[in-house]
């Protein structure tokens, strides 16, 4: 299994990745992502469909619960997605089923990603990985 | 005319991708203090380019760099204050 490091930042908290998607033109567009272990699905900003290559979309009502209930509408894909960092450790394409939403931030959530992970996360010492095959 | 480009090959990274990402997230909290919540394109650790969204930054960086004559590989990163939070995800209807 290849092993990823994460930015892992104290404060405010937060873990992001280097996701590598492959391109409609047959090229990757890099994008920084932020790790969600409350997402069970990866969230990506809806202008990326004009970018990559997708598919199978459709779309999706999201119900979120808890406080701050909220419906949001969003299109279901499967993308082509990749990790690497900055030692040159670089994964493999995978599929993954994504949400796109009316957002600009994109998230890394359980569904064909951290269900296949390790995830090691030691906030104290800003350090942390994601190891997939 | 310089020129944008955020496609790369298999396995190609920029020379100046995880350097320029490095500076971002030192300088992450000035950034955010100067440019708000929005898209910045930052190349050889200097923003080219800025806006609300990826293509209004893309946009704003091939005027700023019109005459810097070179292939800019610069990294988009989305300033925001609060990532993990639902409420960033406008509600709207995706397909209009």
């Amino acid at each position: 299994m290849n092993r990823i490091a994460l930015q892992v930042q104290q404060n405010p908290p937060e873990v992001e990745i280097v996701c590598n998607l492959l391109r409609r033109d047959g090229g990757h567009e890099k994008l920084v992502a932020f790790i969600d272990t409350g997402a069970k699905v990866s969230l990506l900003p809806l202008y990326l469909m004009d970018v990559i290559d997708v598919h199978q979309p459709a779309d999706v009502v999201l119900q979120q619960g808890g406080i701050g209930a909220l419906t949001i509408e969003a299109v279901q894909a499967t993308v082509n997605i990749a990790f690497e960092d900055s030692s040159g450790n670089v994964t493999p394409f995978r599929e993954a089923r994504v949400w796109f939403a009316d957002t600009e931030v994109a998230l890394i959530g359980f569904e064909n990603i951290l269900d296949q992970s390790v995830l090691h996360i030691d906030m104290p010492a800003r350090d942390g990985w994601l190891q997939i095959d | 005319m310089s020129q944008i480009r955020m496609s790369y090959q298999p396995g190609e990274t920029p020379e100046n991708f995880f350097p320029d990402y490095e500076w971002i997230k030192q300088n992450k909290a000035s950034l955010l203090e100067k440019y708000g919540e929005a898209s910045i394109l930052v190349y050889r650790q200097r923003v080219v380019g800025f806006g609300r969204s990826y293509f209004d930054a893309i946009e704003n960086a091939e005027t700023t760099t019109r005459d810097q004559g070179d292939i800019i590989t610069p990294v988009h990163y989305h300033l925001t204050r609060h990532p993990y939070h639902i409420g960033h995800v406008r509600r709207k209807s995706v397909r209009e």
